[in-house]
């Protein structure tokens, strides 16, 4: 994924909604946008909320796909309903001052999903990250709709995390078993601190005598680290398991554009596999690799 | 032999985990307090489950001859809860010095942040003011890192570094405590984190010195019965009687017994005597009650 710099405006969102939702649905959110536009601003909390709270019942679970693209926005997550609710949100937002405040009260109130709208849409929500600290806090919880809706396909935390927390969330992300080839910004940010935990994790893992997840070694670069992670690496690229080799792969493929570049210990590494690799298409990836 | 389990949560375990502790040999526990499982959301829940620890659980315990000992603290993933957290702070010295109360714990980091920062640093002052030795989870998560950091606020703080036992230590994190004079705890699970054979392996080229083992036994997958079970394993691999008495009783007494408030003479397994009540509540429900006489 690439990072651009124009968001979509609220005016693109609500167009993009209504095209998708179905009739009814399409008048119950027209009504309620005019509700909002319209209400006196010491009820606004409450009326967002209430319309928020019945959003689902009105425009379902399927999934929202805009027609256009928005840079630094990111959809594969979000339902018609989370759409909606982001739009209510940002109705109401656009109506006040005291925008912080709102936005803290829409999470502490709603319920888990609602919580999870407010945190897949949280970049449009929050445009400059003014509430990071919401965000940080949301990756506390133990609810797993919940984290990942602030974890998974989602460019805040990329975006506005001071660099602990985001090595935090990938850490945690981890523990909860998640892909995280699906947290936006991974490569981009990736960091010494965080190649250093990722691998300090599988190093715990396997003296547990566990399994670490395939997924973990994106976020472990290489040059960050010294010749005990390829001993890691090595292991790896040999797994029995085709989903550890394939993810061991995609991380030496990301972090070594162009190939030549590649540490010839690994290089060694990679054409011992190369011999031995039973999977054709990733025996192919590794050759391409060497060549 | 008698064990002695230093670290376990027992509010969430059942009378039959009471039973078989005994019946394997466990005559002492401490309780650290701890969260519940998911955040609590005011002062008054932090009341009520302080007031169990010392009250309903030091009961239920000794109705199947087990003594109960707690460590009070404000848990690190409570920590971020600022306004809470302060409130809990508040109440903390006047628990810390009740009866059967033998230490500030357990404390420590969760996601290593500056709220958990200023609380375990607070909590560690406390302790220095009450002489009360501290206990220290070390995180689950970026584990190396908040030893590091434990290690570095311990020193900061000025605390006599025998006053502390930094616990969940494993092959990665117990070589940096290994350079202090913490003691060192470690967590015996089933399937996870360490094992018996593990830690017999530590034992063997770590030596015995301040080293201590615990179930650490809670809510989730544990198992309550680590301390005897991995006194087995050390027998098994050749350490003598006089040994695993050292890791899986004196140790882990001798270190909370710098508070004054429990000792090795102390600690014996106590009659049962399940007439008696608690607030007019009882263990039983129906069945014919055990009542031990002295000697």
């Amino acid at each position: 994924m690439e990072y651009r710099n124009t968001l979509m405006t609220l005016t693109d969102l609500c167009k993009e909604l209504v095209d998708t939702l179905a009739p009814s649905a399409r008048n119950w959110f027209n009504d309620g946008y005019e509700l909002l536009n319209n209400s006196p601003i010491d009820d606004l909390e409450d009326t967002v909320l209430t319309l928020s709270v019945v959003a689902r019942r009105h425009c379902g679970d399927t999934a929202f796909l805009p027609i256009q693209t928005y840079n630094e926005m990111c959809f594969n997550t979000w339902s018609v309903t989370d759409a909606a609710r982001i739009a209510l949100f940002l109705i109401a937002l656009t109506r006040i001052d005291e925008k912080n405040t709102l936005l803290k009260n829409l999470y502490r109130y709603g319920d888990e999903p609602e919580k999870a709208a407010l945190l897949k849409g949280l970049n449009l929500l929050d445009p400059n990250g003014g509430q990071c600290t919401l965000a940080i806090n949301a990756c506390r919880v133990n609810s797993l709709e919940v984290y990942s809706a602030i974890a998974l396909h989602n460019p805040y935390p990329a975006l506005y995390f001071p660099e602990h927390n985001w090595n935090q969330l990938i850490l945690k992300s981890l523990f909860q078993h998640l892909d995280i080839s699906q947290i936006y910004g991974l490569q981009k940010k990736s960091n010494c601190e965080l190649s250093s935990m990722v691998l300090s994790y599988a190093e715990e893992l396997v003296l547990a005598e566990r399994i670490p997840p395939p997924s973990i070694w994106l976020a472990l670069k290489l040059s960050h680290l010294d010749d005990s992670a390829l001993t890691m690496i090595e292991r790896f690229l040999c797994d029995p398991d085709v989903k550890q080799r394939h993810s061991v792969l995609e991380s030496i493929e990301f972090q070594y554009p162009p190939p030549n570049e590649i540490s010839p210990k690994l290089i060694e590494h990679l054409k011992t596999q190369s011999q031995r690799e039973a999977d054709n298409t990733l025996k192919s990836r590794i050759e391409a690799l060497l060549h | 032999m008698p064990y002695f389990d230093p670290h376990i949560h027992m509010l969430a375990r059942t009378t039959d985990d009471y039973e078989n502790m005994a019946a394997a040999g466990i005559v002492g526990i401490i309780e650290p307090a701890f969260w519940l499982g998911q955040p609590r959301t005011n002062v008054g829940s932090f009341i009520d489950y302080f007031d169990t620890l010392i009250g309903w659980e030091h009961f239920r315990a000794k109705q199947f001859g087990i003594m109960h000992f707690c460590t009070m603290g404000l848990n690190p993933k409570e920590s971020n809860d600022i306004e809470m957290a302060e409130g809990v702070m508040k109440i903390l010295p006047r628990y810390c010095q009740k009866d059967n109360v033998v230490g500030v714990g357990e404390i420590g980091y969760d996601d290593i942040t500056p709220e958990e920062d200023r609380f375990l640093c607070e909590q560690i002052e406390l302790a220095k003011s009450l002489n009360l030795p501290v206990l220290i989870h070390t995180p689950h998560r970026d584990k190396v890192s908040g030893t590091k950091r434990t290690i570095d606020v311990i020193k900061e703080s000025g605390i006599a570094e025998e006053m502390v036992l930094i616990d969940h230590l494993n092959e990665q994190t117990l070589p940096l405590v290994l350079e202090t004079n913490c003691w060192r705890g470690h967590s015996i699970y089933p399937n996870t984190k360490m094992s018996e054979p593990r830690m017999v392996k530590l034992l063997q080229e770590y030596g015995l010195d301040k080293m201590i083992v615990n179930s650490a036994a809670d809510w989730g997958v544990s198992d309550p019965l680590k301390v005897p079970k991995t006194a087995q394993a050390m027998r098994e691999s050749g350490f003598s009687e006089e040994h695993v008495s050292q890791v899986t009783f004196e140790n882990p007494i001798n270190f909370f017994a710098q508070s004054g408030r429990i000792s090795i003479d102390m600690v014996k397994k106590p009659l049962i005597d399940q007439t008696e009540t608690f607030n007019d509540n009882r263990v039983l429900r129906g069945q014919n009650p055990i009542v031990e006489k002295g000697e």
